[in-house]
């Protein structure tokens, strides 16, 4: 044996299982110990306790398997501790006054006093506070082997824990004496006070009532600590909300009645700002998007549309005077709220609609004036006016044609104010951009000429709004252009307009840049399609072929070295009469009835080079055949005025010169070569002779007649109208002072707006093509399907011809029955829908 | 790289392992004896809670940069000191002649009556009390460690006074469910029970501690100190964890 002084060391002085007896002692005596301790701890006198003394007090008592009494003895301690020391202090604190902001609110009491009592309460409770976590967590110290072995195995809630919800339960929910209110009630009426002070620009002590609210963050409703219990979330933030809630519709309700919707935007704008950081500085972030959405959905969605709609400072009003700082905030408003933008996408489109359709009333009503005059413009080589209405006819069709361009110019200078917009304060919203596409391609087609317009702007620009433009501009139009066309959805009218009016660029050398042209098909090509562009391209082909075959013929010409002939320098155009729109280009009026062309009696000289040029044609391409349109091309005829006996000047000499005219204008100039000055045909006499259609021929010969700089042909009665019964002579007396001399290029010629009349027939042509197109789309459909419903065979229409127009369901109708007359297909009798069947 | 690793490590805790001298220490572990043992607090702490709530606190410790471990054993104090600088405490299993601490009871039949092994039996008393200090100022790897050390020494020096002396203080001053350290003894009594027997202290044991009765008494029924049979039922274990049944009925032929 050593010693038995050393056992006594490591174990407890008396040896347990002696007597029973003797354990409550024990405890007794390191209760004591433990007892002091905690009350020294509360006084903050700790520095004179030893850590190690009372931890060891504690371990012993838990050791010996007496945690639990440990617990209960701290326990009542504390409550004790509460209900004798701390709460009389706070008790102190709660004033009548504040009991009474409590119960009935603001009442007789000014704001400052308001302030200073609720501070002085807020601040006594604070501390409260600050101290039980403090003694607490030196309390949690020295009880740590409680904790962590007979709280553990117990699962008993940590002293720590255990303490938090004392201070729940006897200081916060502690009953006043003499009423219904307890702690908690007074904070949240306090601290609720406090933040409609500042609201209403008030300075509080933001760092205090945030420790407060930390506080409550740190107390849960049960010592389960979950975080969804967190007081603060259980008792404060309701009532926060509830409270926000009643001050922002108060404030809303205010701003509808006395304010414009610009200060109703900033004021949001504030007051969502102001939330965010009263969240961060003065209460917790915890509540950062739950006020938010009070404040949204007070202060935005409950009054969005009154506000919109205010007048001289609702959309209207922004969008008018392009207020981009009030569109920005209401953009960024209204995406809080609402993510498909509702209110506001609705409110833009209605814009947009609203001013586009002003822009179609205003070139509508400039039509009107033109319609007017229309009958006369038919009338134009009719010979049923004077020469006054006739100028004055030019410029009304020019100033038609000036309002086409000015339609488009206002559309695109429309797009460009909500495209600068869009940019600007819509932060490029995806789906504000696919609402204002649709409106404006809405109001667009609402316009009936839209495609005309389209395409005569089109073709305005590439005669003459590209000269000594750069690239980038260039381009700039074209982008245009083709923003335009994406908006259009009778795509095949727009293509009817666009071949009509390339053709006359093109044959009549009108087209500025054929680079451009090209760019503009392909940018068409890509935004369309190339089943529609196919055609287009077949135009262009044609054109640089007919050059290939110009110069191949003249050197083949020169290789024959036939001298003797006279020569005619031929330029020829081969046109595929697929690709080029004839009756547009002014072919209908040669065309018979079954739609053959009729031929005129070309000259004998024409005749052999045109017999001459067609086995040059033929010989490597058999097959074909070549019509001879006269109608379109132009001659350039040498004439030459003999010199007038007893005349000086220019008149006593031989003068030669050199015009270009229609080639129906040489045809009838060369029956003059034949006869003496004197002699004169007459109009029938020139139809008999020429087999012209007279349509054709009157206007040739106004051309060449009646216009004075070329007037080779000498008319009786000499007036502007050329009619029937008019009498022709070679006009002797001619004479100009350029050597070559253009005749005026006839009318039909110039793209220009079309007419009421000729709109009218261009509509029934659109709709006959439209017939076919959707006889073979439907032909096409059932071949595939067989046996297909009525409902299912117009929506597949509709369908595929989606790229080209919108059939109309009528035509749609009309062209099935007569389908089934045609015994295409058949109604299928006992189908419970309607259906149709194939028929091969 | 590794290997760099590996040597940095190494110097590492030989710089730690050399600061036990008690160099640059700040603060002072007064035992009961008087003995001064000067810590570091950056090492002591962050491995003991309530050496640091002793030392962060606002009591008299944190004041006087000063503990006194009144009712602490010095000698094992000393370990657990070892322990946080080096990661290791000496047992003095091979040291004969060490009588263990001063608590030990000097049993001079030891000699005779417990096997000739070479090791010291007293350092079961020196890991047990170890693990008690541990579980006092709340040192999770210290008591891994002493668990581990007694494991090894007791295969050999269980029939001893030290062992029963051991199987006492474990009872006494740690919680129920502590259960690392008692599994090991109570399986180590159980399986010899019967050797044990011959000890009075056993008997004076068994008789003043129900608990420890209790569970040997238990051992002992459920799991009889059949070595063969013990491997069995590890084997069987083994094989319903990794093979079916029918794999195992299979196995078995």
């Amino acid at each position: 044996m050593i010693s038995g002084r050393g056992r006594g060391k490591i174990r407890p002085p008396r040896r347990p299982g002696v007597g029973g007896h003797d354990e409550i002692p024990e405890f007794e005596t390191q209760w004591d110990i433990l007892r002091s301790a905690l009350k020294e701890i509360h006084t903050k006198n700790a520095s004179k306790l030893s850590f190690e003394q009372i931890y060891r007090a504690s371990y012993k008592i838990v050791l010996k398997k007496q945690g639990d009494r440990l617990y209960d003895r701290v326990r009542e301690f504390e409550e004790q501790w509460f209900g004798t020391e701390v709460m009389p202090k706070i008790r102190q604190l709660i004033t009548p006054n504040l009991i009474n902001i409590t119960l009935e609110g603001v009442a007789g009491v000014t704001a400052n006093e308001r302030r200073t009592t609720g501070e002085d309460f807020l601040r006594g409770l604070k501390a409260a506070w600050e101290d039980h976590i403090l003694t607490m967590n030196m309390t949690t110290d020295v009880l740590m082997y409680m904790d962590r072995v007979y709280c553990t195995d117990n699962r008993k809630a940590s002293i720590f824990t255990t303490s938090m919800g004392l201070f729940r339960d006897h200081i916060l929910r502690g009953r006043l004496t003499g009423s219904e209110l307890n702690t908690f009630n007074i904070l949240n009426s306090v601290i609720l006070d406090h933040i409609s002070m500042e609201r209403d620009g008030d300075t509080i002590n933001r760092a205090l009532i945030r420790s407060c609210a930390f506080m409550l963050e740190g107390m849960y409703e049960t010592d389960e600590e979950n975080d969804s219990d967190k007081l603060y979330l259980t008792t404060f933030e309701p009532e926060f909300l509830r409270a926000s809630r009643a001050f922002y519709k108060a404030e809303c309700t205010n701003l509808l009645q006395g304010s414009d919707a610009s200060t109703w935007l900033r004021a949001t704008q504030r007051r969502l700002a102001e939330e965010e950081t009263r969240c961060y500085m003065t209460i917790t972030p915890l509540t950062v998007p739950k006020i938010a959405k009070v404040v949204e959905q007070e202060m935005i969605s409950a009054h969005l549309s009154e506000f919109l709609a205010m007048e001289g400072s609702g959309i209207k009003a922004m969008i008018e005077n392009d207020r981009y700082e009030d569109l920005t905030i209401l953009y960024q408003l209204v995406s809080r709220v609402d993510q498909s933008k509702e209110s506001l996408k609705v409110a833009l489109q209605a814009r947009v609609v609203e001013l586009g359709s002003d822009i179609n009333k205003n070139i509508q009503n400039i039509d009107f004036s033109g319609a007017a005059a229309e009958p006369a413009e038919n009338g134009e080589a009719a010979s049923t006016g004077d020469k006054g209405k006739a100028a004055k006819q030019q410029t009304q069709s020019a100033k038609m044609t000036a309002a086409a361009i000015q339609w488009v110019d206002e559309v695109l200078g429309l797009k460009d104010k909500f495209d600068t917009m869009w940019k600007k304060c819509l932060e490029e919203d995806l789906i504000l951009h696919t609402a204002l596409t649709k409106s404006f391609s809405d109001f667009i087609n609402l316009f009936p000429r839209c495609s005309e317009y389209v395409s005569l702007f089109i073709d305005d620009n590439l005669k003459r709004g590209i000269k000594g433009k750069t690239e980038a501009e260039i381009d700039e139009v074209l982008d245009k252009a083709t923003t335009l066309l994406k908006y259009i959805q009778d795509r095949d009218m727009f293509e009817r307009y666009y071949k009509k009016h390339l053709a006359r660029r093109l044959l009549h050398g009108k087209s500025e840049s054929s680079d451009v042209e090209k760019q503009m098909i392909s940018r068409m090509k890509l935004e369309i399609g190339s089943a529609f562009t196919n055609k287009l391209e077949g135009m262009f082909k044609d054109m640089t072929m007919s050059d290939d075959l110009t110069s191949g013929y003249r050197t083949h010409i020169s290789n024959l070295g036939d001298l003797d002939r006279k020569q005619i320098d031929l330029g020829i155009s081969v046109l595929t009469s697929n690709f080029w729109p004839m009756e547009s280009m002014g072919g209908d009026a040669s065309r018979q009835e079954d739609g053959t062309q009729i031929s005129c009696n070309w000259p004998s000289e024409i005749n052999t080079l045109q017999e001459s040029f067609k086995s040059f044609y033929l010989k490597e391409r058999n097959g074909r055949k070549l019509t001879w349109l006269g109608f379109l091309g132009t001659a350039d005829v040498r004439c030459v005025f003999p010199k007038i006996p007893g005349q000086t000047g220019n008149l006593g000499r031989e003068r030669r010169h050199e015009i270009s005219m229609p080639t129906f204008g040489m045809i009838v100039v060369l029956l003059f070569n034949e006869l003496a000055d004197d002699e004169s045909l007459s109009f029938e006499e020139i139809q008999q002779r020429t087999n012209i259609p007279s349509r054709d021929l009157a206007r040739t010969l106004h051309s060449i007649a009646v216009n004075p700089k070329a007037k080779v042909l000498r008319k009786e009665p000499e007036n502007r109208e050329v009619k029937p019964g008019d009498k022709f002579f070679f006009n002797t007396h001619f004479t100009s002072k350029n050597i070559k001399i253009k005749a005026p290029v006839m009318a039909g010629a110039v793209n220009k707006v079309e007419g009421d009349e000729e709109r009218r027939e261009t509509e029934v042509k659109n709709d006959e093509h439209r017939g076919y197109v959707i006889d073979t789309v439907i032909v096409r459909i059932m071949k595939a399907r067989k046996v297909y419903s009525h409902q299912n065979l117009l929506m597949e229409v509709i369908q595929q011809l989606a790229q080209r127009f919108k059939p109309n369901v009528d035509m749609m109708k009309k062209r099935i029955e007569s389908l089934i007359e045609r015994e295409y297909m058949e109604r299928v009798e006992d189908a419970p829908v309607p259906t149709y069947n194939y028929l091969a | 790289m590794p290997s760099t690793d590996h040597h940095q490590l190494e110097q590492l805790a030989s710089t730690i392992a050399s600061l036990r001298s008690g160099k640059y220490s700040d603060f002072t572990i007064r035992c009961s004896d008087g003995a001064l043992i000067r810590v570091h607090r950056a090492i002591v702490c962050p491995r003991s809670q309530v050496l640091s709530a002793a030392v962060d606190g606002a009591f008299k410790e944190a004041l006087s940069q000063e503990i006194f471990l009144e009712e602490d054993e010095p000698l094992i104090v000393a370990k657990m000191i070892d322990f946080l600088y080096c990661l290791d405490y000496d047992d003095h299993r091979l040291d004969a002649g060490f009588q263990g601490t001063e608590s030990i009871p000097a049993v001079d039949e030891t000699a005779a009556a417990e096997p000739p092994t070479g090791l010291n039996a007293s350092s079961l008393l020196v890991n047990a009390k170890t693990y008690i200090i541990a579980d006092k100022y709340n040192i999770q790897s210290l008591k891994e460690w002493a668990v581990t050390k007694y494991k090894e020494v007791v295969p050999a020096t269980w029939n001893s006074a030290s062992f029963v002396e051991s199987a006492r203080l474990i009872f006494e001053n740690t919680p129920e469910s502590d259960r690392m350290l008692r599994e090991i003894i109570i399986r180590k009594a159980s399986e010899n029970v019967k050797a044990l027997f011959d000890r009075s202290e056993f008997v004076t044991l068994l008789q003043g501690h129900g608990d420890f009765t209790m569970e040997v008494l238990r051992d002992v029924v459920f799991n009889p100190p059949d070595d063969v049979r013990l491997q069995e039922v590890e084997l069987d274990f083994s094989w319903g964890c990794v093979t079916t049944k029918k794999d195992k009925r299979k196995s078995r032929f």
